[in-house]
């Protein structure tokens, strides 16, 4: 099994209402899987219909190899799930809640549960109702990861967590899962956040998914491209289309370019530029490919 | 570990203190099954409490049933998308089983185990207690699985108590609405649901265990559908087809299966000269109720009936009059309205003691009552009509339809503390015996067992019933010694009468009564003393009354008029009681004949 997630034409509507629209995902296995997206771009219910809480409208998707639709108690031994919405039985305390959770898994280790606890510190008398967010989310979190999941699926994990938590919370993780070759596939709007973490990169707006693609190689081919002109000219119409939101200020240019290579991309300026006088590249980090995404689609769809 | 047992555990573990209490209840129900009447019939100021208590745990009980089933199922919850088990290795078959598990270990067995201790403890036989549980389990599964399946259909017990409410209230308004409506529009009631089957109560009993098993059957369907595929709005719409599919059966159903063997009446050779007639110089005129303002006024005539030729022991409980009519010599017939059947009389009668004389054979009864008041409508018109033929002679007929009675010793139990007696589907206890000077009390507790599918019960219409309730002729409690042949009556008016078991009225009706029996009254001269000697050798005998037969006669009255003002001075028991009267009209609106 190569891919650990596998969606095809996956459409899910609420009535009239498109919430995601034929999605093709591919998550390999043994990948960290950034799924982004801004609120409301349909990563919830993409991740829902994945994990058979929700129907799908239309299309199909398999997890660990079997289709979503038909997942049981023999896959759920193996997949991990933490989201910001799951209800928790908050009436236990946390080291009841870990005793009912470990009954139901064959692979559960103490050990590495214990070791858990230690690193988030988490307080096992307490009563879950009673605890903050963000040690609640840390709770979820040894609950899915003490049996070694062959996949662990996060929604939203950072939401409403402060900074030194979040930091924390990504630091276990990054520890945890650095000797194992577990697949993650975390759905988030906080960039900054995943960019640690993820090897391949999935971009979602209005249920429609815009990219897929490892991060490497999305960071490798987006530069920032800064171009100083002798003098300044009437840009012309017929731009590559992989250059996004170019602007011009005086002698200054400045465009994104999505698909650069060094050589390639240097001709190409010339021969639109013919007058550059110097040009720098700089790479993006993946909030600013992100952003450069969001309004390209914004401008196409004005 | 098996999903079902991890849950199962789990769920106790959250509920253990509200099912302590619950335990607790069902405790104390059974406690008051088996010794509510005894603790009463010692201790004064629980008689008071007696029906109180019963009601209040019963009331708790439900409130707790209507509590418990939504924490059961809603803490693994079936509606939403965020409920924790949903991406946890939890099948849903085995969620299914877990809270049925835990909804009938919970629930239903300690509810059905606490019944039938109850009835064993009251004397039920082990083929009556083996014939109580199917009918104890489709009742409560009947009340329990509506609200497990507002339970599936609800992520909160917020939202299932406001749709619980929202459903309480509909169906509320409902009832009000179908129970007016027949007052202003008689005519229209044919069309409303359900009130055909109050005529015959066994079609009534099949009636409502036939939706009792199916409210379980397909609640049961569309719990496990809710279960296994989670979609809502699927079973809500199936729920809704269920419920119309229950309402039109329920209308239209005609199989009585739990008819039971009627009491056999055998057709009594015709009694040659049996012959009925009216006191015509005591008529009491009274107004009829009238439900709106805008109802003719009528007028009610009352008379002492009088039957002669019944053979000795035999007396008449009912009197149904039908065709009554006065004949005019200028031709013009005046019809009665619709007439009572309830016949005015207290157990007091004198027309009941020959019958018991006549079952006691050889036992003389020493202090029989000899009551002489009693009235029977015979007559019923608008005001005007009988402003117009007040006075006027004239020929009265109607025919007159009556049951004939008899009285039967059921059971003889030594007059000792503890006896006790079974017959058929009955138990007697002596509970104490009082000696005070010239009065024994005796007190008793009657246990009687009341089961759907118990063949040996005969079946008994409501309309006997009320009769029995009300004029108290049966049972008929006597103390007897054999040896001297001599039998008291107790003095009328117990003092008293618990009914503790409103929780298990259904099955099981028991009832504490206390009889005084003295030789000391002022309708009695030179009886003996009820001493200790006497009641050495004492029984406590108690008589029934067996139909042995039914009468028609059509009966004539020449040169009788319709009074303008009552004959006599009624006293209270002349007056034929309002309620039984109204209740008595307005099943006629209904069902005219």
């Amino acid at each position: 099994m190569n891919n650990a997630i596998e969606a095809k034409c996956l459409t899910k509507r609420f009535g009239k209402n498109p919430a995601v629209q034929n999605l093709d995902l591919t998550v390999p296995t043994g990948s960290i899987f950034a799924f982004l997206g801004p609120n409301g771009a349909g990563k919830t219910t993409t991740i829902k219909t994945l994990m058979n809480i929700i129907k799908p409208t239309q299309g199909s998707s398999t997890v660990l190899g079997v289709d979503s639709q038909k997942l049981g108690p023999k896959e759920f031994a193996q997949i991990g799930y933490v989201s910001e919405n799951q209800e928790m039985p908050d009436w236990m305390t946390i080291n009841q809640f870990l005793n009912y959770c470990k009954k139901m898994y064959s692979t559960w280790d103490d050990k590495f549960c214990n070791d858990l606890i230690n690193q988030f510190s988490l307080p096992l008398k307490q009563k879950i109702k009673n605890l903050s967010r963000g040690m609640k989310m840390k709770a979820a979190l040894v609950s899915s990861l003490a049996y070694r999941p062959k996949l662990l699926i996060f929604d939203e994990p950072f939401s409403g967590l402060d900074p030194l938590v979040r930091d924390e919370f990504i630091t276990g993780m990054l520890d945890i899962t650095e000797d194992r070759n577990w697949t993650i596939f975390i759905s988030s709007h906080d960039i900054d956040e995943v960019e640690r973490l993820a090897d391949w990169v999935g971009i979602i707006d209005k249920g429609t998914l815009k990219v897929i693609e490892k991060t490497e190689d999305l960071q490798n081919r987006f530069r920032r491209i800064e171009l100083t002109l002798a003098d300044p000219i009437n840009i012309k119409n017929n731009l590559p289309r992989e250059w996004y939101l170019l602007e011009q200020q005086g002698h200054t240019v400045h465009f994104i370019d999505s698909q650069y290579e060094q050589a390639k991309s240097e001709d190409k300026i010339r021969e639109m530029f013919a007058n550059c006088e110097n040009i720098i590249v700089s790479g993006m980090s993946l909030r600013e490919i992100f952003v450069a995404f969001a309004k390209k689609f914004m401008i196409s769809e004005l | 570990m098996n999903t079902m047992t991890h849950l199962f555990k789990k769920d106790l573990m959250r509920l253990k203190y509200l099912l302590i209490a619950w335990f607790l209840l069902i405790l104390a129900q059974s406690a008051l099954g088996i010794g509510g009447n005894k603790i009463a019939t010692e201790v004064f100021e629980f008689q008071m409490i007696l029906p109180l208590l019963a009601k209040m745990i019963s009331f708790l009980q439900a409130l707790m049933m209507i509590v418990i089933v939504p924490l059961i199922i809603q803490d693994d919850s079936l509606v939403g998308t965020t409920a924790f088990w949903y991406t946890r290795p939890i099948s849903r078959k085995g969620l299914l089983l877990a809270k049925s598990f835990m909804i009938s270990i919970i629930l239903v067995i300690p509810l059905l185990l606490a019944e039938l201790f109850v009835l064993a403890a009251n004397g039920a036989t082990a083929c009556q207690l083996l014939l109580a549980v199917p009918e104890v389990l489709t009742e409560k599964l009947a009340i329990i699985v509506p609200f497990a399946i507002l339970a599936t259909l609800t992520a909160k017990f917020s939202r299932y108590a406001l749709v619980g409410i929202i459903i309480f209230a509909a169906f509320t308004i409902i009832s009000i609405i179908l129970s007016v409506v027949p007052m202003f529009f008689p005519d229209q009631s044919k069309y409303l649901p359900d009130l055909d089957l109050y005529r015959n109560p066994s079609l009534l009993a099949s009636v409502n265990f036939a939706k009792s098993l199916y409210i379980f059957l397909i609640g049961s369907a569309l719990i496990t559908h809710q279960f296994l595929t989670r979609r809502t709005e699927k079973t809500i719409n199936y729920l809704l087809v269920a419920f119309l599919v229950m309402i039109c059966f329920t209308r239209l159903w005609e199989w009585d299966f739990l008819q039971k063997e009627c009491v056999t009446v055998p057709s009594s050779p015709a009694i040659s000269n049996l012959s009925v007639d009216f006191d015509t110089q005591y008529l009491i005129i009274s107004d009829e109720v009238r439900y709106r303002k805008t109802d003719t006024r009528e007028k009610s005539i009352s008379s002492k009936q009088r039957i002669k030729g019944l053979p000795a022991g035999q007396f008449t409980i009912s009197m149904v009059m039908d065709s009554v009519q006065m004949q005019y010599p200028d031709g013009t017939t005046l019809k009665s309205e619709y007439l009572s059947s309830f016949t005015n009389e207290a157990f007091s009668s004198e027309k009941f003691m020959l019958p018991i004389q006549t079952a006691l054979k050889d036992v003389k009864l020493l202090n029989p009552y000899k009551d002489n008041s009693s009235s029977t409508e015979i007559f019923c018109l608008d005001e005007s009509s009988l402003f117009q033929f007040k006075d006027k002679k004239g020929i009265y007929s109607a025919n007159a339809n009556f049951d004939i009675y008899e009285y039967k010793i059921v059971s003889r139990i030594p007059l000792k503390l503890g006896s006790k007696d079974s017959f058929g589907s009955e138990q007697v206890v002596i509970y104490d015996i009082l000696e005070r000077p010239n009065v024994v009390s005796v007190i008793i507790n009657e246990k009687k067992i009341n089961l759907l599918f118990d063949r040996s019960v005969k079946k008994t219409s409501q309309f006997d019933m009320a009769q029995e309730i009300y004029a108290s002729y049966s049972p008929v409690y006597l103390i007897v010694n054999e040896k001297r042949g001599e039998a008291f009556l107790p003095e009328v008016g117990n003092n008293l009468n618990t009914d503790a078991m409103e929780i298990f009225e259904l099955r099981l009706k028991t009832k504490a009564k206390m009889f005084d029996f003295t030789n000391q009254n002022d309708r009695n001269a030179f009886i003996p003393e009820i001493n200790k000697e006497w009641l050495a050798d004492a029984e406590l005998v108690r008589l029934d009354a067996v139909q042995v037969g039914t009468e028609k006669i059509t009966f004539t009255i020449e040169d009788f008029s319709l009074p303008s003002q009552s004959t006599i001075t009624e006293n209270k028991l002349d007056k034929i009681d309002t309620q039984l009267r109204m209740q008595d009209k307005q099943l006629k609106q209904w069902y005219p004949e």
